[in-house]
């Protein structure tokens, strides 16, 4: 089958490899229908995340059919069209019980290095590095599904292969962000970055009851879409002083929330931005965090900083004292895609969500390197991209 | 809550003078330093502090000489001591460990395990490079869902023991085990594949079989990897 594989960074190829096989009793087979690129697959296309090996199949955003299932799957048969969520959860430990799905306790076979790095290990997730399990991705014609059974989400005929691809992280992403923001009536919540998961953050918060959702980004079709799209009021950073705009447009309060939807690429500007360049080539920090920095400054007293941007190492000068001198609550983590799912396929069913909205570009899986390119540049508009096998 | 001072000791204090070396060490050095102190002078001082550093070696049992040139007269042997807790209930898990022809599923060192009897069993561990150590053991405690203690019998190639305890976590959260096991070298010296094997062991490595146990009980299998498809450069 072909596969789109990484070899290093900004060096992708796309592969003739083996097709998968059942490995354990609750696997599944899906064939590939739609696969789509993360923001988080940049980091490993720009080489930002250790433990990537030559040969790994990328792409943690599918949905599908089931073609095979192990012997102990339960619930999914052949000809099943299903989304996967990206976090490979086992279902049954205590992390998986208490639905924080993206901590699961056995999906990671390689638990011991994540736990060098972070104390203990999170869930394993598709084509996403051998510290999260050296998973082989979506984006193929074929890819298996460990723990089959909480790792598929049946899909009805009346939502397309584009809306439901948005499920496997993106809307349940941006949607936790914002369920994380606790919005009480009347909340101002305020979001870095308009990418694909800001978007939807921003549409969540609204859902969720916030009374105004400001976005800030810098590029003109983002703010766009953030405005159309969501519904938010727009702040473009290189234009305006963020800090003075979100105390002007909060009635000097701050916002009560702030989602960084940014993450480990931050790119922010002026002195900070060049500091972060360096120390991050250097390797003397991994992540650079101004989004975080500028929204831990921003949030109003006692306020919520709600981070779905993946952040990977370590960060420098994150104002620790503003956070906790002004009693702020940060939240984040990976998401507990299983959570969400079905709710928001619900919504989408309803027809009060199309969360396929914001795919402004499609390829075939050949053109695959390609499309990393056109969408890490952001060329011609560039918000979302999905591959078709 | 013995057995943790082994297991969090700081690298390079490893214990690595043989215990009778160490009793010598002390009772040589002690003589030198009365000597030197009475002595007095510069020769007395070097002596006096030459034997204040023998008793040292032969109290802490470590050397500093030995450890830059790999040199060990220490008795070798693995303390494991490692808990982890599992979301099954208890007895499903005593009785998975009762049957002792079940270890080998997840502890990766031993191979195989034979019930001989109700209490008697045949191990055989493999090493690094595949040579087997083998012995015969014994369970010498038990106690329905608490604990389960065995023993390796006399004049095995290694000597090696070990405990398991269950008892319910809190919280509704299944399960607390910890698991004690030591292997030491018999009085009569090793052979090649038995320090092979006391090398190879690690708590590292046990808390990787603990944890292939708990994912075993917990989901009914042990996520992998291996044999799933990736590419291959040309050539690799």
């Amino acid at each position: 089958m072909k596969a789109l594989c990484w070899y290093g960074k900004k060096d992708l190829r796309v592969m003739d490899v083996p097709e998968p096989e059942i490995l354990g009793p609750r696997d599944a087979i899906v064939k590939v229908s739609l696969s789509a690129v993360c923001g988080s697959d940049l980091h490993l296309y720009n080489g930002h995340v250790p433990a990537m090996e030559r040969g790994d199949i990328l792409g943690h955003e599918f949905v599908g059919t089931v073609v095979e299932v192990g012997s102990r799957v339960e619930g999914f048969r052949p000809g099943d069209r299903v989304a996967v969520p990206f976090t490979i959860s086992c279902g049954r430990c205590f992390f998986c019980e208490r639905e924080l799905w993206s901590l699961c306790d056995n999906s990671n076979p390689n638990a011991f290095a994540a736990e060098a790095l972070y104390g203990y290990s999170p869930a394993g997730i598709y084509g996403y590095s051998h510290l999260f399990g050296g998973y082989a991705g979506g984006q193929a014609e074929y890819a298996r599904v460990p723990f089959a059974d909480s790792g598929l989400l049946r899909l009805p005929e009346s939502v397309s292969d584009e809306k439901a691809v948005l499920l496997c992280d993106v809307f349940p992403t941006g949607y936790m962000a914002a369920e994380n923001c606790s919005i009480q009536e009347g909340d101002t919540v305020a979001v870095w970055g308009a990418g694909p998961v800001g978007l939807l953050a921003m549409k969540s918060a609204f859902f969720l009851g916030a009374e105004r959702v400001i976005a800030i980004d810098r590029f003109p079709e983002r703010l766009g879409l953030a405005s159309r799209f969501a519904g938010a009021t727009t702040l473009d950073y290189e234009r305006v002083d963020v800090g003075e705009a979100l105390r002007d447009i909060t009635g000097g309060m701050g916002p009560d929330a702030c989602i960084d939807a940014v993450g480990m690429e931050a790119h922010g500007k002026g002195h900070g931005r060049a500091f972060d360049a360096i120390k991050q080539k250097l390797r003397a920090e991994t992540d650079r965090p101004s989004a975080l920095r500028q929204a831990i400054l921003a949030c109003r007293k006692g306020g919520t900083v709600s981070v779905a941007g993946v952040y990977g190492g370590y960060a420098d000068k994150v104002p620790v004292g503003a956070a906790f001198n002004k009693g702020i609550t940060i939240k984040g983590g990976q998401t507990h895609v299983q959570r969400y799912m079905h709710r928001l396929l619900a919504l989408i069913e309803e027809g009060k969500a199309d969360p396929s909205e914001v795919i402004t570009h499609s390829f075939g899986l050949d053109e695959g390197p390609v499309a990393y390119e056109v969408f890490k540049h952001k060329e011609d508009g560039c918000v979302k991209v999905v591959l078709r096998p | 809550m013995t057995g943790y001072e082994s297991r969090y000791r700081r690298a390079g204090k490893e214990l690595n003078v043989g215990p009778t070396e160490r009793l010598l060490s002390v009772l040589l050095g002690g003589y030198m330093a009365a000597k030197g102190v009475k002595r007095g002078r510069v020769g007395g001082l070097a002596t006096a502090l030459a034997g204040g550093y023998l008793m040292y070696r032969g109290s802490s049992g470590h050397c500093n000489l030995y450890e830059r040139i790999g040199v060990s007269t220490a008795r070798r042997a693995v303390e494991i001591d490692e808990s982890v807790i599992i979301n099954r209930p208890v007895h499903e898990l005593y009785s998975y460990w009762r049957d002792v022809e079940n270890l080998p599923e997840f502890l990766r060192h031993i191979e195989d395990v034979r019930a001989v009897d109700d209490k008697r069993s045949h191990w055989v561990a493999s090493t690094p490079g595949g040579m087997k150590v083998e012995w015969d053991a014994e369970i010498t405690g038990e106690r329905e869902n608490e604990y389960i203690a065995w023993k390796s019998l006399p004049f095995s190639d290694i000597e090696s023991e070990g405990m398991v305890e269950f008892r319910t976590a809190p919280g509704h959260r299944g399960t607390e085990m910890r698991v004690r096991m030591t292997y030491n070298l018999p009085g009569d010296g090793a052979s090649a594949p038995v320090q092979r094997l006391l090398a190879a062991i690690s708590f590292r490595q046990v808390r990787e079989e603990l944890r292939r146990f708990k994912q075993i009980m917990e989901t009914g299998e042990a996520p992998t990897t291996e044999g799933q498809a990736r590419g291959r450069a040309v050539g690799e």
